[in-house]
């Protein structure tokens, strides 16, 4: 193998698997990274068996075809402190070269047989997302997917696919959102729900992304692809049955009271108060209460040791007047993400989910439950 | 300079048993004869945990079991351990203590460090108000004591281990050289079993031998904790005598070593599973949370094994705790059967604020009944009520020899 590039070039395809190289190397190959050199390509494949990511690149000049495994984590560190520029990069039996200006680098490598097969999705089941929209949607909507790996089946977003619409739908079981989406269908006519793990939805949503970028995307019986430009990114799917999300969804005549609420402002607020009243030791928990009367949203916290803080923000209130006690951690997710000016918050009572929309879409939801008062 | 003063009780267990004995209107003083407190196990053997004077004489050994110190002495005597009563007599050494220093540290349930420093004025020379402290304990709560004074806490720890009972010794500064470089390397505070051992190896049988090496070759050899032997072996130590209650606990755990292996998993189950119930109830004893769980476990062979793992939501019930252990022992289970099987808590935490579930169950329930639950122990004993499981296990039996590890538990009447 032989090939000339930049150093910009080896160090994107480097950056783009590098999410894919397995942390826990029980099994050696996949702590590397396969590099190959066929046509006028360079493929770079990283697999940690849940996830894998493909990356290809013909920006460049193959001098001579041939295939190697390199050791990840080694690799990028490398990567990323060659001078700027052009490089060689060459294999000799299992070793690595890397030539830059008069300089070289040799790391040992290791048979590209080790490599597991790059894995193939098939089925009928295809579309094609908007990225633009894709990446908006997934980041209000997986804020309120979990992080605890011992229940897979939260860690990750539900896609509920009928036809030409999504919804996409994540829920760590104190809290839920909702978005209702749409794709292009390339497959066949199909309804189906299947659970995406957040981990690589993250990763595709990584970068920002041009309005007309595209994602297609082939769901299979257990895996799933997703393909942007030259990058394939390919997850087994979280099995179980994911509940049934649409009995927590408070119907209208459940609605006790709605606040249109400036969501910086708000957002600043609850930053100030989260302060106050988070415990030090387990940083995602901050109590604050929050109550609803006389066209204010009033919000306190106080921390027995350090003080308490109160705010008042004017709000458009319709309704009776509410009071509830809140893990300010699940307000704040969302106010983060959520791509709307003005929010919309729908009190359903003290110890049932406040429902929290965007002023704008009727198609999103977040809704969460409130700490016993 | 400082002054430290150790306060240590002789034979403590059997001291105690003694002085609760002659309480209740017994003749016999136990300490007059050869006896011991021996704890009975499940198998019917049983551990010497203290000795009199006389049983020591006649080669009667700590940790040793009944029936050999049975042949060594056929007329010993042995007491059954009265835990309770250890408690109240700690808790009223400690209150006496506090008189003479505001700084008082409890360093066992038999043990305890006094800052003496500027007390003269108060007390007089520290020998002398050491030698009045002595004999105050032994009039007024009924026992001895050993009284260890040095210018550190290892020193002073050390000094009260010279000749027993009923004594003050010094172990200041300038007394080093004399009286503790002399001392065969196991009388080194904070030296165990192990790291004795591997001194011998090394040619170093003597405190002296310790406090003349290198301590860059100590490092090299034993690490860490070699170095600060050698400094101990120098009288140097710097740690404060500590005050006051002790600092909130990092972790919770509970453990069991049985004599027969427990050979398949649901007895391992079994056992976590009480081991649970008694954790939640000390979680909530304590108003904390955790939010990492622990299980480790020997084999046969003795080997360790264990798996943590860390949750999202904070865990109070039991039932959170069965149904995140049970899994992780599902992860280490040997198959040649558990020898030692230990559960613990950790990342404490004071936030007991209940978040609601949107599926399945329903937590608030769940609370009401361990709170419930809990109430219910609290008032009539943890014994009053107990999942149908556990009842019917046996997993309680292992536990019911073993109840010093509840020694922090339950509000007793004072007898002194």
């Amino acid at each position: 193998m032989k090939i000339k590039c930049e150093k910009s070039n080896f160090l994107k395809g480097l950056q783009t698997v590098a999410k894919a190289v397995s942390a826990k190397n029980t099994i050696y190959a996949l702590s590397g990274i396969l590099i190959t050199a066929k046509g006028q390509e360079m493929i770079f494949r990283a697999t940690d068996i849940e996830i894998a990511i493909e990356y290809r690149d013909s920006d460049l000049t193959v001098v001579e075809e041939g295939s190697l495994i390199i050791p990840g984590r080694y690799i990028l560190e490398i990567a990323k402190k060659l001078p700027e520029g052009e490089i060689e990069l060459s294999s000799e039996g299992y070793t690595f070269n890397i030539r830059y200006g008069s300089s070289e680098i040799t790391v040992n490598g290791l048979d590209k047989e080790e490599f597991p097969d790059f894995p193939v999705v098939e089925g009928d089941i295809a579309g094609v997302f908007s990225l633009y929209r894709f990446e908006k949607d997934i980041k209000e909507v997986a804020v309120a997917a979990s992080p605890d790996e011992s229940r897979p089946l939260f860690t990750g977003v539900l896609f509920e696919i009928d036809g030409q619409n999504v919804n996409f739908v994540a829920t760590d079981t104190h809290r839920l959102a909702m978005k209702k989406s749409s794709w292009v269908l390339t497959g066949k006519e199909n309804s189906v729900s299947v659970v995406v793990p957040n981990k690589i939805l993250q990763e595709i949503i990584r970068n920002d992304f041009e309005e007309d970028s595209k994602l297609e995307v082939v769901i299979g019986m257990k895996q799933i692809s997703f393909r942007h430009e030259n990058t394939l990114y390919v997850s087994r799917l979280i099995e179980g049955k994911f509940p049934n999300y649409h009995q927590v969804i408070p119907e209208a005549e459940r609605i006790k009271a709605v606040a249109e609420v400036d969501a910086s402002y708000f957002s600043a607020t609850l930053e100030r108060a989260f302060i106050l009243s988070k415990e030090l030791v387990r940083e995602h928990v901050g109590r604050v209460s929050i109550a609803l009367a006389n066209d204010m949203l009033i919000v306190d916290s106080r921390s027995p040791e350090m003080g308490h803080i109160h705010e008042e923000i004017p709000v458009l209130q319709q309704g009776e007047d509410m009071s509830l006690v809140f893990n300010a951690r699940y307000l704040l997710d969302i106010l983060r993400v959520i791509e709307s000016e003005t929010i919309v918050m729908r009190f359903t009572g003290a110890n049932t989910p406040l429902v929290i929309g965007r002023k704008d879409d009727e198609g999103y939801i977040y809704l969460a439950l409130p700490l016993k008062a | 300079m400082r002054v430290i003063f150790h306060v240590d009780v002789n034979s403590a267990f059997l001291s105690w048993s003694a002085v609760e004995h002659l309480l209740l209107g017994g003749d016999l003083d136990y300490r007059t004869v050869p006896s011991a407190v021996a704890k009975k196990n499940e198998s019917g053997g049983g551990i010497i945990l203290a000795k009199s004077e006389l049983a020591k004489k006649a080669g009667v050994h700590t940790g040793e079991v009944v029936w050999q110190a049975k042949q060594k002495c056929p007329d010993l005597l042995l007491v059954p351990p009265d835990y309770p009563c250890y408690l109240r007599a700690s808790h009223a050494m400690k209150t006496l203590l506090r008189e003479y220093s505001p700084a008082v540290e409890a360093f066992s349930v038999d043990e305890c460090f006094l800052d003496m420093t500027g007390q003269e004025k108060f007390f007089g020379p520290p020998v002398e108000a050491a030698a009045a402290l002595k004999d105050r304990i032994r009039e007024e709560l009924g026992f001895t004591v050993n009284i260890g004074l040095g210018n550190t806490k290892a020193t002073a720890k050390m000094a009260s281990e010279f000749q027993k009972p009923d004594r003050v010794h010094t172990l200041w500064q300038e007394e080093i050289k004399t009286k503790l470089w002399p001392q065969p390397i196991d009388f080194l505070f904070m030296a165990g079993r192990r790291t004795v051992e591997k001194l011998l190896r090394l040619g170093v049988t003597k405190v002296g031998d310790m406090a003349a090496l290198s301590p860059v070759l100590i490092k090299e050899l034993m690490g860490k904790n070699g170095v600060t032997l050698w400094h101990y072996a120098n009288g140097r130590d710097d740690s404060p005598v500590l005050e006051g209650p002790l600092p909130p606990p990092k972790s919770i755990s509970k453990s069991v070593t049985v004599s027969h292996v427990l050979k398949t998993q649901k007895e391992c189950e079994d056992v976590l599973l009480y081991i649970a119930e008694e954790l939640s109830f000390q979680l909530r004893e304590k108003g904390l949370t955790a939010v990492v769980i622990t299980v480790a476990l020997k084999d046969r062979d003795r080997r360790y094994f264990s798996r943590r793992q860390k949750f999202s939501d904070p865990i109070l019930h039991y039932k959170d705790i069965c149904d995140k252990a049970l899994p992780l022992l599902g992860m280490v289970y040997p198959r040649n059967g558990v020898k030692y099987l230990c559960l613990c808590l950790s990342e404490l935490s004071a936030e007991r604020s209940l978040n609601g579930l949107l599926f399945g169950r329903d937590v608030f329930k769940e609370e009401r009944l361990e709170e419930a639950v809990f109430a219910l122990k609290k008032r009539y004993g943890k014994q009053c009520v107990t999942t149908a499981r556990s009842l019917h296990s046996g997993a309680e039996q292992l536990f019911r020899h073993f109840d010093e590890e509840d020694f922090g538990g339950g509000a007793l009447p004072r007898f002194y």
